[in-house]
């Protein structure tokens, strides 16, 4: 078997197992619903109605995890053959870097990056 | 037998060796980390079932096991009933790439001491661990429950902002060690530790380690004093324990990863075997973890993302050219 | 085009684990900010002030224990100073020296449940536990003194139920000697500390002219730049005899609080060592005087005791027809009794000032524009019990 072959083994593997555990407990456990057991946790007040206002900062911070994370996947090739590719291969990747950099810089300036 | 077969019965005794390894420290983790905080606190801690409490953690297994379990009225239960295996399937399976030793050759067949030997393995771990999240998420937004949600939107984003810093710090020894494979990271390491090369990036890996579990000071998502227990408030019984399950196999696995790629993995002094090399330095990770927990207090949830978008992820980025340089001119403190 | 948001409603307590007791606060949070919030208090009321109404006045005294249960010590003498001052009387010296040392020790004994609290909802779970270890020395004290752990029920109208034990004074002296260590200990762990301070530090402010608008007393009151302390104030049961300081901090943040209430532990401290050196001798309660039952010894033996035992214990004692407002310092804050008198061995009114309900009610000016974890940070800096508030 090849590596991954092997990775989708033990997926079903961890899967049947640990929802067997789930499964198992749920018909082990003792079971005695009733209105108030089966109610969301609120503190042990009447629910309040309201809405759900999400802050802009997390869409801002999906955009730059985007941005930072794809970077790193372009730095992993020439990490893995940093010693290969030379001189050459580090000013490619020092300019990617530092453009990327600038970007940050940009967002830093803006105020994206910051909670306040 | 075939060459297939006996390769397969390898796999399969390896995988469940490695279940029982996670379970066994899963279990007497609780246990270690009740007993030292606990001595740490001039308390005790478990003393009472078994010798020095060491029954604990069974009986507490066997409690989640006949607990009742409840769902919420209103919870999605698609969403709500896979969570916690998703979190706890994803843990396991990036555990399932740590290299326990150097490959071993038994009866002339080549056998790696990892349950599945993956050339870019370090990726591969990196993948799993952000998909544990995923079942943080599931939680929260499955009860449709207001702590829960408001402790899953803290998770994905501490976890995404914490990742990219993890991911970009480990990429310091791999350009030294030019090899994604945790074999050959080790080995490379075979004259110095990598956290003598690189003790910015460890400093990084270190606090991103602690954000990636949620432990003390940075146990947002589940901070139990503010939200309750966050993601996991509506959860009973067995499902409640698989979140602490899958936890603990996270702290695990980067406490292994820590190992790995900064302290030399199994390497050292020949009168202990491999094996006990890589045990004993992970201890100390793990003693790591349970001693911060005794002695912060926890970070405010922006105060989190400013330390991890302001500070770490600049001086990482950094720190990848200056190893990117000194590799290309031979530094004195580079071989 | 416009989107229409709601911001999101939800219930911090009365079942939660940082609202100290049943405080209900319902924020409206704009992500995880805090857009408003409003206190609901309530749930553990059990009407003392109309139930002192109906009983005597020295009957009352067990009651007041249940107000602020963490310095009941404090609430005895109080209530006990309130009703000399309302019957003109005094209690003898070494009565009010021992009121003095027992409510010092009730104050830092509070403050060490504050502190305990305080760090354990930031997240520092091991001050918690050193807290309450140094908390144990003062209850122990307190449970040779009075024979309870945590209702003392110890003051008397017109001093103390019984003279300190043997053994006391040593055991307090002992106390005294390692406290200021262990006080050390606790800034050493946090004081300094980087992620305390960041927590802490310009969170829910409160300015001088807020803090006075509002009505507070106590170390928020001064955590906020006003030196105002009942004892310096109106002092009771000698407190102008005593050398100590009244700290406050210009602040007015958590941070600032945390301040002023780990310096007065430090005042509290000096407090009680001069009193313990200049202990005075003598009786513990009032002899002879129409508002105290005799000795027991007494009433065994003597007829007109006897007498004058049952008349107090049944029909109460003749007080003067008047009004009166008294107060003292809590650790709380300033804890007053508002007494109405006709006369009779009941009070008429009883109207309790409970430092906690007022600075509960500061509260959301303190809270708007931070961020939901800081909630808890200023709920543990008012530092309220719900005895007291909900009376």
């Amino acid at each position: 078997m090849s590596g991954y072959g092997e990775v989708m083994v033990a997926f079903i593997l961890f899967s049947v197992i640990f929802a067997g555990m789930v499964i198992m407990s749920r018909m082990l456990a003792p079971k005695n619903p009733y209105k108030e057991k089966l109610d969301l946790y609120e503190c042990g007040s009447p629910i309040l109605q309201g809405g759900y206002k999400m802050d802009i900062k997390y869409y801002l911070l999906a955009i730059m995890f985007t941005l930072f994370d794809i970077e790193i996947l372009f730095v992993v090739p020439w990490s893995v053959y940093a010693r290969g590719l030379g001189i050459i291969g580090f000013i490619e990747v020092s300019v990617f870097i530092i453009l990327l950099f600038a970007g940050y810089i940009y967002a830093y300036v803006k105020g994206a990056l910051k909670w306040q | 037998m075939s060459d297939a077969v006996i390769g397969a019965l390898i796999f399969l005794v390896k995988f469940f060796l490695l279940f029982a390894i996670i379970s066994v420290f899963v279990l007497y983790a609780t246990w270690y980390e009740r007993k030292v905080i606990g001595h740490m606190q001039q308390r005790i801690g478990p003393k009472r079932v078994g010798w020095h409490g060491l029954l604990q953690p069974v009986a507490d297994m066997i409690k989640a096991f006949f607990k009742e379990d409840s769902i919420p009225r209103d919870a999605d239960k698609l969403f709500f009933w896979s969570a916690p295996v998703i979190g706890t399937v994803f843990a396991m399976m990036a555990a399932l790439a740590i290299p326990f030793g150097p490959p071993l050759v038994l009866f002339g067949r080549h056998i790696t001491l990892d349950v599945v030997h993956l050339p870019s393995g370090i990726l591969y771990m990196l993948a799993m661990l952000s998909l544990v999240s995923f079942g943080v998420i599931f939680a929260g937004l499955s009860t449709k429950s207001k702590y829960p949600i408001i402790g899953a939107q803290r998770e994905v984003a501490q976890v995404i902002s914490y990742e990219l810093i993890l991911a970009t710090a480990l990429l310091n020894p791999v350009i030294m060690a030019g090899s994604l494979d945790l074999t050959k990271i080790v080995d490379a390491q075979s004259h110095l530790w990598f956290i003598f090369y690189q003790p910015v990036a460890f400093v990084c890996f270190l606090i991103s380690m602690f954000a990636v579990s949620a432990r003390v000071p940075f146990d947002l998502p589940e901070a139990e004093n503010e939200l309750v227990a966050g993601f996991m408030t509506e959860f009973t019984g067995m499902k409640f324990s698989l979140f602490y399950f899958a936890q603990y196999v996270v702290i695990f696995t980067v406490s292994m990863l820590a190992v790995i790629f900064f302290f030399g993995g199994w390497l050292g002094p020949s009168f202990l075997p491999p094996v006990a090399w890589l045990f004993i330095k992970w201890a100390f990770f793990i003693f790591l973890y349970t001693w911060s927990w005794g002695t912060f207090p926890r970070y405010r949830y922006d105060q989190l993302m400013n330390i991890s978008w302001l500070i770490l992820l600049p001086i990482v980025i950094i720190n990848i050219l200056w190893t990117g340089f000194a590799i290309q001119f031979g530094l004195p403190y580079l071989h | 085009m416009s989107v229409e948001t709601r911001e999101m409603l939800i219930n911090m307590g009365p079942q939660h684990p940082s609202t100290h007791g049943v405080l209900r606060i319902i924020l409206k949070l704009d992500g995880e900010r805090i857009a408003g919030s409003e206190p609901e208090v309530g749930y553990l009321h059990r009407g003392f002030e109309k139930l002192a109404e109906n009983m005597l006045y020295q009957q009352f005294i067990p009651y007041t224990d249940r107000l602020d249960y963490l310095a009941s010590m404090n609430n005895n003498q109080s209530y006990v100073v309130a009703v000399e001052r309302l019957l003109g009387i005094k209690a003898p010296p070494r009565a009010q020296a021992i009121r003095v040392i027992m409510s010092e020790l009730g104050r830092i004994a509070s403050h060490l449940v504050w502190l305990a609290t305080h760090a354990l909802d930031i997240g520092a779970m091991t001050v918690f536990l050193y807290c309450f270890r140094e908390r144990e020395a003062i209850i122990d004290l307190f449970e040779a003194a009075a024979g309870n752990r945590l209702n003392y029920n110890y003051a008397r109208i017109g001093g103390v139920a019984f003279d300190l034990p043997k053994g006391f004074k040593e055991n307090l002296q002992k106390f005294l000697d390692i406290f200021p260590e262990k006080l050390d200990e606790y800034h050493r762990l946090l004081t300094k500390n980087r992620i305390w301070l960041s927590r802490t530090k310009g969170i829910g402010i409160l300015t001088k002219e807020q803090a006075i608008n509002w009505g507070t007393s106590g170390p928020v009151l001064r955590g906020s730049g006003v030196e105002w302390d009942i004892r310096k104030a109106f002092p009771y049961d000698g407190y102008e005899n005593y050398d100590f300081d009244v700290p406050t901090n210009q602040t007015g943040d958590v941070y600032g609080r945390y301040l002023v209430r780990m310096e007065e532990m430090r005042q509290s401290r000096r407090i009680i060592q001069q009193a313990i050196e200049h202990l005075p001798d003598g009786p513990v309660i009032l002899q002879d005087s129409p508002y105290v039952s005799p000795s027991k010894e007494k009433i065994m033996t003597e007829n007109f005791s006897l007498m004058k035992h049952m008349v107090l214990t049944i029909k109460g004692m003749r007080t003067p027809v008047a009004t009166l407002y008294s107060a003292t310092e809590n650790p709380k804050g300033e804890l007053g009794f508002y007494i109405v008198s006709d006369g009779s061995g009941k009070p008429y009114k009883l109207k309790i000032r409970a430092p906690s309900f007022i600075n509960i009610s500061a509260m959301p000016t303190m809270l708007k524009g931070n961020y939901v974890a800081d909630v808890i940070a200023v709920i543990g800096s008012l530092d309220f019990v719900f005895g007291e508030c909900d009376r």
